[in-house]
């Protein structure tokens, strides 16, 4: 129906959050960083929102791996979390136009039948007043996040060549 | 004698914002009154006092995730008036296109994520699973076709202005950007889809309609006036128009300019809620209550400007006749038509020649003290009126949104359902389902309506367990 038809790259990167409130810009910070870090030929595909909406689901119904970056109040260990994010079968949509992670994993196994692997990293923020620009404490948080995403995207690259040269005829399967 | 009593609902859910209901209960147990609470508190008006003018349309679109271009494009059309400018043919279509996309994402998000758990699940099926979660459980496929229609929709507004919530494009004297060609005809390619989803909501509604016709009778009808843009020939026009307000059997009782919305709406003001009550002057508060959205629209007009849409306004007259058309369910069919009329009005404008021109903006300086912006916003119409000093700052903001015009109506609405399903005291089962389905049906945004602050009357009361009132504070 659209101009905009689900692309289909294997890994999507999701940064969310409100970059006016500070420090909840953490999630668009990341995908900013990663713009510049992953480089133009990593067939990732990032992607700058205030929320997750129900309507992501239908965009994102092609991904194999789903990353998703957001800020919380929350304080960390490491200052950052990753999370494994499973679909339940009792997920709730939040309301009209935001969504929980379970909730966006949960219309992508109702609707698509597709569970990607899917996490959530969770970056500390500090302060989430009015305005623009990390803190300093909540940028070296998401500079370390970002550099951990791109870690584990080479790591998948590695992997999924791996598994390629494995199942190709001759390979070492 | 038997104590009065209190039923409190809190919170309504999907809703966009929060809103409360309270009901009085005589000594007999039966319904005395009703009040439908609006609890938050935004402070728009007042706090955009001070701003430079042209930076409104992005301050205010920030009232709503849901219908920002509504809010960017009223204030703009302000804005154009301050600047005293007619803009652009090009401005003014890739204006009307943004705003088609904005009615097709917000009516297709309504009906088919909010609306259609109580239609497709019934009122009275397990409210843990009549949600949009156990529609796409029990119907995937309508489920998914409505998730793509929002993105039609939504695929518009991000062509135009680059994001699909709170875009940059509307902007005093114009809008920011050209449409591409390429943008322009992969849409077009799209509309058989959007036909066909749409179609499926028209039918859903008029079949659930037709196999309810008793509870629609029953449910939240009355009376009332109803209101909406019009254009020349008496059809909805959701960019521009004439004002019209027709009374209960559809006769028109006024048509104006809208810019003279003073000379004909007033504004009450309730202790009990932040949203104010607008009212059509020459009839008073609050028998000038009227409403707006799609039941306004539709009942106001004389007929749709599009075929598809037309047609189909033509069966709702015929299955609304004999009073159905004071139902307040029947806005779930009229917002049916509507969307039907929305896309092929956004076809139509991009199959207009001049979609993809590059005329699309003139910037001048101000040259008046006051301007006035007037919309159909997908939940009614929306009011920007601002005056600004010698330097184009803001000194005063008025925004008067559709929900605030519905408040009256949604009020007698929630009182009809209470005084159906409350009898003697006994609440019968299924009424907290129909309190919050007949708000619904308004498609309510607290959110956008409750933006003033500092000027309303502020009433806490302290009842003791007798229900008398034994503390009051007043904020006058």
């Amino acid at each position: 129906m659209s101009a905009e038809e689900p692309e289909l790259h294997s890994t999507w990167i999701i940064g969310y959050g409100n970059p006016h409130r500070k420090d909840d810009g953490i999630g668009p910070y990341v995908v900013e960083k990663l713009s510049h870090d992953l480089g133009g030929g990593s067939r990732v595909t990032l992607r700058s929102l205030h929320q997750l909406d129900p309507v992501l689901a239908e965009e994102v119904q092609g991904a194999e791996v789903l990353i998703l970056v957001d800020a919380t109040v929350e304080p960390l260990e490491r200052g950052l979390r990753w999370t494994r994010i499973q679909p339940k079968k009792d997920f709730s949509v939040c309301d009209t136009h935001h969504l929980r992670p379970e909730g966006l994993a949960g219309l992508l196994k109702s609707l698509y039948q597709r569970s990607p692997a899917m996490w959530v990293v969770s970056v500390q923020g500090n302060d989430f007043g009015f305005g623009e620009g990390l803190s300093l404490e909540a940028q070296e948080k998401a500079e370390r996040a970002s550099s951990e995403i791109v870690q584990f995207c080479w790591r998948e690259v590695i992997d999924k060549r791996q598994r390629s040269i494995n199942d190709a005829p001759g390979g070492s399967r | 004698m038997a104590e009065p009593r209190k039923i409190t609902i809190n919170p309504i859910s999907r809703l966009e914002g929060h809103g409360k209901v309270v009901i009085h209960l005589d000594e007999k147990g039966e319904v005395e009154g009703a009040q439908f609470h609006v609890t938050q508190f935004r402070g728009y008006e007042r706090f955009c006092e001070g701003r430079p003018f042209e930076e409104m349309p992005v301050i205010t679109q920030r009232i709503c995730g849901i219908c920002p271009v509504s809010h960017q494009l009223a204030s703009a059309k302000a804005c154009d008036a301050i600047l005293g400018v007619e803009i652009p043919e090009t401005a003014r279509l890739l204006r009307e296109l943004e705003h088609m996309g904005q009615f097709i994402q917000s009516h297709a998000l309504h009906f088919f994520y909010l609306a259609s758990p109580d239609l497709l699940l019934g009122w009275d099926s397990d409210p843990a699973k009549r949600n949009v979660v156990g529609v796409i459980g029990a119907f995937p496929d309508v489920a998914k076709k409505g998730i793509r229609l929002r993105k039609f929709g939504q695929d518009i507004i991000k062509a135009l202005g680059g994001k699909k919530v709170h875009p940059a494009y509307a902007v005093p004297g114009g809008v920011m950007n050209p449409l591409a060609k390429e943008d322009r005809d992969g849409f077009l390619a799209g509309f058989g889809e959007a036909y066909e989803t749409a179609q499926i909501g028209l039918d859903l509604i008029k079949g659930w309609v037709e196999k309810n016709l008793e509870e629609v009778r029953r449910f939240a009808v009355y009376p009332s006036n109803y209101a909406g843009l019009m254009d020349e020939k008496g059809c909805p026009n959701m960019y521009e128009g004439k004002f019209r307000v027709a009374g209960p059997d559809r006769n028109v009782l006024a048509e104006f300019d809208p810019r003279r919305y003073l000379e004909f709406i007033g504004e009450h003001v309730e202790p009990w809620s932040y949203l104010k009550f607008p009212f059509f002057k020459p009839q008073g508060y609050p028998d000038g209550a009227y409403r707006v959205g799609p039941l306004g629209r539709v009942n106001a007009a004389d007929s749709m400007s599009t075929p598809r849409a037309d047609q189909a306004l033509g069966e709702y007259r015929r299955l609304a006749q004999d009073g159905l058309e004071g139902a307040t369910l029947m806005y779930h069919y009229a917002r049916m038509i509507e969307l039907l009329n929305c896309l092929e009005r956004a076809e139509s404008l991009f199959k207009n020649p001049r979609i993809c021109g590059k005329d699309i903006r003139i910037t001048t300086g101000p040259s008046r003290e006051e301007g006035v912006g007037v919309i159909e916003a997908p939940r009614g119409t929306l009011i920007h009126h601002y005056q600004v000093d010698e330097y184009g700052a803001i000194r005063k903001a008025n925004l008067i949104v559709a929900t605030g015009h519905n408040n009256i109506a949604m009020n007698r609405s929630v009182e009809l359902v209470a005084k159906e399903y409350i009898r003697h005291g006994d609440v019968k089962e299924g009424f907290l389902n129909r309190v919050e389905g007949a708000i619904r049906s308004y498609d309510p945004c607290l959110s956008c309506s409750t933006h003033a602050l500092g000027q309303m009357p502020l009433l806490v009361q302290i009842f003791d367990r007798d229900q008398r009132l034994v503390t009051e504070l007043r904020r006058d």
